[in-house]
């Protein structure tokens, strides 16, 4: 059970002391959630344990100034709301991505994806001639279209719009067809051909064998069993963020260009970022109104 | 002779079938598919096939419809084509599935939105009805068979179309998405099917130099949808060129330019669109009108693999091409040895059981022109 406790008292900490209460609190924030996965991992046959949050034992303004912890907050308030008035949300702080890709691995870590199946890109641009060049790094998780075209597409409904906006795939349901992929505009989707990276090696390592968590459901991977055959695409960490852990890309971007929250709760910090004139989205005259905002510059 | 075709189609089909029970035990671990280009050789086969099946089945009504005398005696020949073509293209299409163990789940759970769904009912549809008239048909049931023929004619209008729109609709992919693909897979469905069966007529005898109705007709009908199709292809092509929108030509010039362009310059425009317009253009012969339409019907695979392949070869956002480099996340496609193995059991197949309609039904019973 996760508890959303705010504190009253107000302390005035110096900088000094921010940074020392910041860093271990962030990683605590980060292990809380890790630490849980490893365990569900090894129970396959528990429920995904929900991490205990108690942002009440930290100073209210470190958990203000501090981003993460702002999130975490953000979070656990959204996830007291009934479902449907969520409205999940990301935002993507161009100006701060160095293009590590640490997202785009702690998601493939996270949802254990084959090759050939990735969630989270970072396109590398190079804009200018030399010598007067720079480079932009763009993340590309799925969009999360409020009219998503992948959707209506689907012909067997396995492709849907949740409550809370989320679009996510009914693996049980998918036939395969693909046709999905081809309706996005993004190419946010992908299809999972059933490999694993250390197949034609003499052993298949497990860690490519344990099972996945996606959509609060234990996937082990089994030959042609879902999510093998099926399309996959990013869903926020679903299975994270219902269980009070933000989505995996969030907590491992180490430049901290990634903002997740409740886009419904004008007090979040992703409502902050989405209102000001900056912010963007890809291909908007599509009029597929993406839940994924970009910050250019 | 026959029986080196008959050894030869022996070794095409076990061949075949070979990468068949690969692919039911191994998955599509084999194919060189990707998340980028995910629709590739078994869905331009898939597409072709059908095509054919319903551009023979619209040519059969049509005969009935309009009353066409000349055309009676190829109009269980049409159907024999549309059956043999479309199963082969079901089981195409069906291996394509990621989990063809749930192909069911289209009737289970409708979903009007999909063209896709819209599709397979309509397959569904106008497999029983090709089934039906057939089997009314052979049994010399005529008005049964000609009250069929009647409902299949729009079906068989609406299914080329519906496969267009399953394109058109997608507005993801500029080069797919236009009005245009309904309407032009109408006539390349007519066009492939009427080519494909003049040519089985005339190997079986159907059509004659002395047949002079049905051989003056036939060639010009054919070279009409020839340049019909020209032209709707042209038109495809030449607009968005011409609009020099990069971010709607890149298709476009995938298939002009790009590294498979003799596929469309020399395989279609060349063999399968100006030899056959010359040899049809000139006082048709039973040589000529064999060679047109085989080449027509035959090259028209080409038209699909440049329908399909190059919409999704292109990014639809820069640098996503390199943003992460792993083999199924390539944006360009050639068919493994295993989706060629595949096809090859789909097309003998299709001879195969072409062979047992033609051995074991009527096909060739032709009734006398009054």
């Amino acid at each position: 059970m996760t508890k959303v406790i705010v504190m009253d008292e107000k302390k005035k900490i110096s900088r000094k002391d921010f940074l020392k209460l910041a860093v271990p609190a962030a990683a605590a924030a980060l292990a809380s959630g890790s630490l849980n996965l490893a365990k569900a991992v090894s129970r396959e046959d528990e429920s995904i344990q929900a991490p205990e949050v108690d942002l009440s034992k930290l100073p209210r303004e470190l958990v203000q100034k501090n981003e993460l912890l702002r999130m975490q907050e953000d979070l656990l308030r959204a996830l007291s709301k009934p479902r449907k008035e969520r409205k999940w949300a990301m935002v993507l702080d161009l100006r701060r991505c160095i293009g590590c890709s640490a997202c785009t691995i702690a998601c493939k870590a996270e949802n254990v994806l084959p090759p050939g199946v990735v969630y989270r890109p970072v396109m590398d641009e190079e804009i200018g001639t030399y010598p007067k060049v720079t480079r932009r790094f763009i993340p590309r998780p799925c969009m999360q279209c409020e009219k998503p075209p992948c959707v209506p597409v689907c012909p067997v409904k396995a492709t849907h719009k949740r409550e809370d906006g989320i679009v996510a795939v009914d693996y049980e349901r998918c036939i395969g067809c693909r046709y999905c992929i081809t309706a996005c505009p993004y190419n946010a989707r992908s299809a999972d051909f059933g490999e694993t990276y250390t197949q034609g090696t003499p052993k298949v390592q497990d860690y490519e064998l344990r099972p996945a968590f996606e959509y609060n459901k234990i996937w082990p991977r089994k030959h042609g069993a879902s999510p093998i055959g099926n399309a996959r695409k990013c869903h926020f960490c679903i299975h994270r963020i219902e269980k009070g852990m933000l989505p995996a890309c969030v907590t491992t971007c180490i430049g901290g260009a990634t903002y997740f929250g409740d886009n419904n709760d004008r007090d979040s910090l992703v409502s902050e970022f989405i209102a000001r004139p900056n912010i963007t989205t890809l291909k908007s005259e599509l009029g597929t109104r993406p839940k994924v905002y970009y910050i250019w510059g | 002779m026959k029986k080196l075709y008959k050894l030869f189609w022996g070794i095409c089909f076990i061949f075949g079938g070979i990468g068949v029970l690969e692919r039911l035990i191994v998955g599509k671990k084999l194919l060189n598919l990707g998340s980028y280009v995910t629709w590739g050789l078994w869905v331009s086969l898939y597409i072709y096939l059908v095509g054919i099946s319903s551009g023979a089945y619209l040519f059969s009504s049509l005969i009935s419809f309009l009353g066409l005398k000349y055309f009676e005696k190829l109009k269980r020949l049409c159907l024999l084509i549309s059956l043999v073509a479309l199963v082969s293209a079901l089981l195409t299409i069906v291996l394509d599935l990621g989990h063809w163990e749930r192909f069911w789940y289209v009737f289970v759970y409708p979903t009007p939105s999909s063209m896709m769904s819209w599709m397979v009912w309509l397959y569904s549809a106008y497999f029983l009805l090709v089934l039906l008239q057939i089997i009314y048909t052979f049994r010399d049931s005529e008005k049964k068979a000609h009250i069929l023929a009647m409902i299949g004619l729009p079906l068989a209008i609406a299914i080329p179309v519906c496969g267009g729109s399953l394109f058109g609709v997608i507005g993801a992919r500029p080069y797919w998405h236009s009005a245009m693909f309904p309407i032009i897979f109408l006539f390349e469905a007519l066009l492939s099917g009427m080519s494909l069966i003049a040519l089985v007529s005339i190997i079986f005898g159907f059509t004659k130099q002395d047949d002079e109705g049905m051989f003056n007709i036939l060639p010009r009908l054919i070279l009409g949808l020839l340049i019909v199709n020209i032209t709707l292809e042209a038109a495809i092509l030449v607009v968005p060129l011409w609009g020099q929108v990069a971010y709607h030509i890149e298709a476009v010039k995938l298939v002009l330019f790009g590294p498979f362009w003799w596929v469309f310059w020399l395989v279609h425009i060349g063999m399968g669109s100006v030899i056959p317009l010359f040899l049809l253009l000139e006082k048709p012969n039973l040589t000529k009108l064999s060679f047109a339409s085989g080449l027509i019907a035959l090259t028209f695979m080409s038209v699909r693999l440049n329908i399909v392949i190059p919409a999704l070869a292109i990014p639809e956002l820069k640098g996503l091409e390199s943003a992460f480099i792993e083999k199924r996340l390539m944006f360009s496609y050639v068919p493994s040895f295993h989706e060629w193995q595949v096809s090859l059991f789909i097309l003998s197949l299709a001879v195969g059981l072409f062979y047992l309609g033609i051995k074991f039904l009527p096909v060739l019973k032709t009734k006398t022109l009054k």
